[in-house]
């Protein structure tokens, strides 16, 4: 997780169709220590050049040329199907709970789904590129706190603890234990404590994996 | 209506409807000749009561001809229609028997008595004419009745009376032909039967007893009738109806006639007017045929209903004329006592009363038909004043066009009626009848009126302008009668205004439709230049200030004023971002309807279920109708409802998708909040669709917006089959 010079740089793709964006996002990720093998502007030509040579992580916006409906997503989804070992970070210019959940339920690891603005924080955007780069999840806090903020009757989520529902939203935007330990600066130890609870609260079965973790949680906070 | 076979039974052949036809033709001429030779027979000879063919006088004979010929008539004019029509059969062979009946009487009358020896064969044609009133009565009181209407027995058990009748008419004539001695039916006393086989006195006299089931058997078909009529329903009840009324006619004509001839009995001579009602007595006789033609060929059956009116006009007409002249001038002149010889002055006087109430009465009698013929539906009068009625009652403009259509295909008994509207400089077909249900009616175009088909063609113009046009379509071999001609033309010269109503309406709202669609695309471009464009290039921007910001130190003043920059760009950039949103939501576009909704239900402050079951994808502009009724709906309720819970349903048929609001709060929404919703009832009803809300006070509001979609599979969003396309390319290209 923490970023380690010793090792060689994790290798970034990017494709997005404003070049202005590219272009900062490409300097940013290498002042921060990244490789960027590919900066393009469509999907097809990020097809071109991960065949070519793989990345680590292809950072990918979902709205790009011809149609600027969902070309980046489509992407994502060969990526995983050709390259299964190359992590997708996708960006977006708005997120939406019915998109994060199409793309974790085929298995949240190495998988990214952030709001574009993110970027503009580099620690955080950084951080989400080390993470999918690292096998890990990353789901937009937007969506998070849309899912756990969202107006219920009689919900389960009432029952949590102000510091549980903290650790929830964690949960969900696919952090592991450690992460949100040093994220709350908590032990890890107290950290499972509270899943625990949380998982016995809201009747959820636990499970040591960390992406089925966000999806169980993603679906439940969805339903 | 009965498609029975009339042929013989077990015929290995099956002739032609044509030649059927043919034969029933040629049938009804015979008959027509038989009448018309009786006729110059009666009048060749000398009045002389006693040797009269009937009961007596002139007027007699011919008021029976005119009641009998009305089998043969209404015969022909069913099989015309229907080939294989057992009555109409049955009508014909009846016809044609009293036609036989009444020709060989006067040729033997004139034969014997008359004229002696200027006609051959006297007494061999009275003996061919003595019994025939055997069949004549028999085929009318059993075989017309037990089968009538549909040609078939009311029941299997019935064949025995079937049986019982056929043995008994056919033994009961043998009998007669042959019976040796004097005949007795014959209109001339006193002629040896030529045919009569003294051999077989005895035995032929002991079959004519079988004379005496006769009756029995026609009491018997009557009882069938009768349990025919309890079973009966709907068109076969109504046709049973009719024969009844004309037998209860008959019956009472006679009663009455009866009844007079007994008070005035032993009078000599009898008086006029028991004559004369003894004379309707037989006339009403055409009742019973006429009624069983009414029965058989009222239903469905406008293409002769021109030749029936005019049948029934003319036979009045005639019959009207004949009996001015039989009153007056055999009437008054044998009061007066010239009964032997013409009289000049009388006829003059007959021929001008005819010529003064002819039209008078020739009006009546065409309205009698008309009513008589096309029943309460369809005299045009009727479906003029139909039609205007139903343009001023509460139709809504839009249904006028198919009531039209439907108006001119019952008023002409047309197989397809099409509206056609004039559009641009060709014409595009509306409506067409009989109806198909929604959005089956494949589109049809046509470049100009002279391109149209159909057995008439009938423009539709408004001031000189031409509007659109009527299509007729008649069933094969009915052509368009002059009056339905007439029909037509005053159907158009109406139809003007209606389909100028009906372009204005299509106008507006295809202009409506336009606004709106326009709309949404304006919205869909706003939205995406905001996202891809303006959000975009903000993003960069704040990329930038932070790069700036990381060359300075952290306690550097420029780099805080930096941060409290990028912040604010940050709320501008989300600000930026719920702005589109509401333009436009991205995702209603991208994912449809469901996922739109539910990303609605996670931004609301009040509780929502979402019950989405669409199984395709409607139409951008259904879509985008019902998610901002929806948007606009749950902002009230968080407004307004101090609801717990709201509910979001979306159903769908194979023609319409309905998406429902419910919440449980305090209901009583009224007209003055909720604005928004009101603005929407207009896009609402641009896509055709209904919005209703009902919010009983305490009872929760209840919104259901309904809008029709294409009967076939919902058509695929744009966006949704490229989609589709481009995933299989991208997939091929990959492996």
């Amino acid at each position: 997780m923490t970023e380690c010079s010793t090792q060689p740089p994790i290798r970034v793709a990017l494709a997005d169709d404003s070049v202005l964006l590219r272009e900062g996002v490409a300097r940013l990720l290498g002042e921060s220590g990244f490789a960027v093998t590919a900066s393009v502007g469509s999907a097809d030509e990020l097809m071109a050049q991960i065949r070519l040579d793989a990345p680590d992580v292809a950072v990918v916006d979902i709205r790009m040329p011809p149609t600027f409906t969902d070309e980046g997503l489509r992407a994502a989804h060969t990526i995983r199907d050709e390259l299964p070992a190359v992590a997708v970070l996708l960006l977006s210019q708005y997120v939406e709970t019915d998109f994060a959940l199409e793309l974790v339920a085929g298995g949240a690891a190495r998988l990214g789904y952030l709001l574009k603005d993110r970027v503009a924080n580099i620690q955080e955007f950084t951080d989400a590129v080390r993470r999918v780069a690292a096998g890990g999840s990353v789901i937009d806090p937007d969506v998070v706190s849309r899912l756990v903020g969202r107006a219920r009757r009689d919900s389960p989520l009432d029952a949590l603890t102000e510091r549980e529902r903290e650790v929830l939203g964690l949960m969900a935007e696919g952090r592991s234990n450690s992460a949100i330990s040093s994220r709350l600066s908590l032990s890890t130890k107290s950290i499972e404590g509270y899943v625990r609870n949380i998982f016995a609260k809201l009747d959820l079965t636990t499970t040591p994996d960390d992406h089925r973790r966000v999806l169980a949680v993603l679906t439940y906070l969805r339903t | 209506m009965s498609t029975v076979a009339a042929r013989p039974r077990g015929a290995a052949w099956r002739p032609g409807d044509a030649a059927l036809r043919r034969l029933a033709y040629t049938i009804f001429g015979a008959c027509v000749a038989g009448y018309a030779l009786a006729f110059a027979f009666e009048f060749l000879k000398p009045y002389d009561q006693s040797v009269s063919w009937g009961s007596g006088s002139v007027a007699f004979d011919i008021a029976f001809g005119v009641g009998t010929s009305c089998f043969p008539l209404v015969g022909a004019l069913v099989v015309h229609r229907d080939a294989r029509n057992t009555i109409g059969w049955l009508m014909l062979a009846i016809g044609w028997v009293w036609a036989w009946n009444a020709f060989t009487e006067l040729y033997v009358v004139y034969g014997a008595r008359t004229d002696p020896g200027s006609l051959p064969a006297v007494g061999l044609v009275a003996a061919l004419s003595s019994w025939s009133w055997v069949p004549a009565i028999g085929l009318m009181g059993t075989f017309l009745i037990l089968l009538f209407p549909d040609g078939r027995l009311p029941s299997a058990r019935w064949r025995v009376v079937a049986w019982a009748s056929a043995v008994t008419v056919t033994v009961a004539s043998v009998a007669l032909l042959f019976r040796p001695g004097t005949l007795d039916d014959a209109p001339i006393q006193g002629i040896e039967n030529p045919l009569g086989i003294e051999a077989l006195r005895s035995f032929l006299a002991v079959l004519a007893v079988s004379l005496i089931v006769l009756p029995l058997c026609i009491l018997g078909c009557a009882v069938s009738l009768v349990i025919r009529f309890r079973r009966s329903r709907g068109l076969e009840r109504l046709q049973l109806k009719w024969l009844a009324t004309a037998g209860a006619f008959v019956a009472l004509t006679y009663l009455v006639a009866m009844t007079a001839s007994l008070l005035a009995g032993g009078q000599n001579p009898v008086p006029g007017w028991v004559e004369a009602l003894e004379e309707a007595a037989l006339v009403s006789f055409a009742a019973i045929p006429l009624s069983i033609g009414v029965a058989i060929l009222k239903h469905g059956l406008y293409g002769i209903d021109v030749v029936i009116n005019k049948a029934v006009v003319f036979g009045v007409l005639a019959s009207f004329i004949t009996a001015v002249y039989v009153a007056i001038v055999v009437g008054i002149g044998s009061l007066a006592g010239h009964g032997d010889r013409p009289n000049l002055a009388l006829s003059i006087t007959a021929t001008a009363v005819v010529a003064v109430a002819f039209q008078p009465v020739r009006d009546r009698v065409q309205r009698f038909a008309n009513r008589l013929v096309y029943g309460t539906r369809a005299t045009p009068y009727e479906v003029m004043s139909d039609f205007a009625d139903r343009m001023r009652s509460t139709y809504a403009a839009a249904d006028l066009v198919p009531m039209m259509a439907r108006t001119v295909a019952q008023g002409v008994g047309a197989r397809r009626v099409d509206v056609w509207l004039a559009v641009g400089p060709g014409l595009l077909r509306e409506v067409t009848w009989p109806q198909l249900p929604a959005g089956q009616l494949p589109q049809a175009t046509a470049n100009s009126i002279t391109d149209l088909q159909g057995d008439r063609v009938v423009p539709v113009r408004h001031h000189g302008d031409l509007l659109g046009a009527l299509t007729v379509v008649k069933p094969a071999g009915e052509p368009v009668t002059p009056v339905e001609d007439r029909l037509l033309d005053d159907v158009a010269a109406q139809a003007g205004l209606v389909l100028r109503n009906a372009r204005l309406i299509d106008d507006l709202r295809s202009s409506r439709q336009r606004l709106v669609t326009t709309s949404d695309e304006e919205r869909r471009r706003l939205e995406r230049n905001l996202h891809d464009g303006a959000q975009q290039n903000l993003v960069s921007v704040a990329l930038m200030l932070r790069a700036v910001r990381g060359r300075l130190g952290p306690d550097d003043s420029v780099g805080a004023a930096l941060d409290v920059a990028s912040e604010h760009l940050a709320t501008a950039i989300d600000e930026l971002r719920e702005l589109a949103r509401g333009i436009h939501p991205a995702i209603l576009t991208d994912r449809g309807l469901a996922p739109a909704l539910r990303s609605l239900a996670e931004r609301s402050p009040v509780p929502v279920v979402v019950d989405c079951r669409l199984t395709a994808r409607p139409p951008a502009n259904v879509e985008g109708t019902l998610y901002f009724v929806a948007a606009e709906a749950l902002a009230n309720v968080a407004k307004y409802a101090q609801a717990s819970e709201v509910t979001v349903g979306v159903t769908t048929t194979d023609t319409t998708v309905t998406l429902t609001v419910d919440d449980d709060g305090v209901g009583g929404a009224d007209d003055n909040r909720g604005s928004g919703l009101r603005g929407l009832v207009d896009r609402v009803s641009v896509v055709d669709g209904t919005l209703g809300i009902s919010s009983p006070r305490g009872g929760g509001t209840h919104l259901t917006c309904t809008v029709p979609v294409m009967a076939a599979p919902p058509a695929p969003n744009d966006d949704a089959s490229t989609m589709s396309t481009a995933t299989k390319e991208t997939v091929g290209a990959g492996s």
